[in-house]
């Protein structure tokens, strides 16, 4: 059975579809069947993340309503057979989203893949409980600071109380603390949260703490995971990440302020 | 015979240590005649003949003591038995009826006090809804309060054993009770209730309020802060205590 894993944070540009997309690949590059869907109807950018966007003909929104199948609509990464991309509608509104539509589709992935990862749209609207409703997993995404931290905390509040392992009182989605844009030199001046901090005010396990990297923009202007780019930081964490999401327990690293050789300057950032 | 007795043997201590909450419906006889028993069964017993299968029932004799016979009272029993009730003991009665009553292995209570012999003829609604009395009921709450989640103890007290997150707000009509941190609202007493309080193992609240007197964060002694502390309303003024 598949497992439906929704990314989500409340707060927008914390990290979501970059952790989507390196999930998504991360599990893929374990050898996992995995499908990525964009909910950010209107607003998609999984497709560029993931080094798609040349290659979209039909959409998610094509598929609920019916105009497109989902095999025609879905994208095979060029770097792994094993992992797929399903892109959010550029040109429509997100209330072509239903809970029925999406739920169909859904349960048609689950018969085809392992992981089905959902990137959330930022907000606590239509798109966004959408990505969430008939998640098995969570993972919240949050930034070392205190508006971010508020959001996901609003965030899980409604994943307990709006989604279909709720209202059908099934056993709680299982939630995950995902910390991004850490930086311990910015929480040893008092400028940051701390990882203790956060997990203080939230009670969450933490499942990864993700260094600030240029890694990332990177990555994300050249449409290639991040987790693919094992040199850096952040692609680390997240491999770190995915591997503790199959179950291997590994120590939590980046988490403090290293003093830095010649070649971590160099090539570390 | 013997099986009603049976019954009476082993409700008589549970009737006694809870005489004063766990009520036995208790037949009031203005008359041990049978055929006014069956007068007033009757019609009862096919109202709710459920209630009445094998309810033990109290007979109180304190106003049949006129008509005292050494027959009746073992008529009456058996004409109460006759509608499935299951008689346990007598009480009011006479030193005669209460002889008569052991010969019967029933049980003799002692008379009643003025406040608990309302003058009903039977208590018979009552027990059902009496016995789970919800003497001001609680809420537990055990999985933290996040931001934008509002809890409210409608008409009862309010026990947190999870976190309260800043942007929740947590509402009870009765007292509040916190054994985690506190950072969102917390409002107890909301319908005016004065005497209302709040208990918090590590007051960090965002605003707290008794029947509507409120102090938010900025206005709180930072003495109290992350301590375990109480807090009542006394006039128009909140005191905060630590413990």
């Amino acid at each position: 059975m598949a497992r439906i894993i929704v990314v989500t944070s409340g707060k927008g540009g914390v990290g979501k579809t970059t952790t989507a997309a390196a999930l998504a690949m991360g599990l893929a590059e374990k050898g996992r069947r995995s499908v990525v869907i964009d909910f950010d109807v209107g607003l998609r950018n999984l497709d560029l993340i993931m080094g798609c966007e040349r290659r979209v003909v039909y959409d998610f929104i094509n598929v609920i309503q019916g105009e497109a199948r989902l095999n025609q609509a879905l994208i095979k990464d060029k770097r792994n057979d094993k992992l797929f991309v399903l892109p959010a509608s550029q040109t429509r509104d997100k209330e072509a989203l239903t809970i029925e539509g999406v739920g169909k589709v859904l349960e048609e992935l689950a018969k085809d893949f392992e992981y089905i990862v959902c990137d959330s749209p930022a907000g606590i609207e239509l798109g966004a409980t959408m990505a969430m409703y008939h998640a098995d997993d969570a993972f919240v995404v949050t930034n070392p600071e205190v508006s971010s931290v508020r959001d996901s905390d609003r965030m899980i509040g409604i994943l307990s109380s709006k989604s279909r392992r709720a209202e059908q009182d099934l056993e709680p989605i299982r939630e995950y603390l995902l910390l991004t844009r850490y930086s311990p030199e910015r929480v040893k001046r008092g400028e940051m949260l701390s990882v203790e901090d956060v997990q203080d005010i939230l009670s969450l396990d933490l499942i990864g703490v993700i260094p600030e990297s240029q890694a990332v923009l990177n990555a994300s202007n050249s449409g290639v995971p991040v987790v693919l780019d094992t040199e850096s930081t952040a692609g680390q964490a997240y491999r770190d990440v995915v591997a503790r999401y199959l179950g291997e327990e590994l120590p939590h690293r980046f988490l403090e302020t290293e003093k830095k050789g010649l070649l971590g300057r160099l090539f570390g950032s | 015979m013997s099986a009603g007795t049976q019954t009476s043997t082993t409700s008589v201590p549970a009737a006694d240590l809870k005489s004063g909450t766990f009520t036995l419906p208790t037949l009031c006889m203005s008359g041990l005649d049978p055929d006014a028993i069956d007068k007033l069964l009757f019609d009862r017993v096919a109202r709710a003949p459920n209630f009445f299968r094998n309810t033990p029932v109290v007979i109180d004799l304190t106003n049949s003591h006129d008509t005292e016979d050494n027959g009746d009272l073992a008529l009456a029993i058996g004409a109460i038995r006759g509608y499935g009730l299951v008689p346990v003991g007598v009480r009011g009665a006479t030193k005669r009826q209460n002889d008569q009553a052991r010969i019967m292995e029933l049980a003799v209570f002692p008379p009643s006090r003025p406040a608990t012999t309302p003058t009903l003829h039977t208590r018979a609604p009552k027990p059902e809804s009496t016995p789970p009395l919800p003497e001001l009921a609680t809420k537990i709450i055990r999985t933290p309060v996040r931001s934008g989640q509002r809890i409210y103890a409608k008409g009862c007290n309010l026990i947190l054993l999870a976190q309260v997150s800043s942007g929740a707000e947590v509402v009870a009509d009765g007292h509040v009770h916190a054994y985690a941190p506190i950072r969102g609202r917390v409002l107890a007493g909301v319908l005016g209730n004065k005497s209302a309080l709040i208990f918090c193992k590590d007051l960090n609240a965002e605003l707290i309020s008794i029947a509507g007197h409120y102090k938010v964060n900025e206005d709180l002694d930072p003495r109290f802060m992350g301590r375990l502390i109480s807090v009542s309303l006394d006039g128009n003024t909140l005191i905060f205590k630590k413990l």
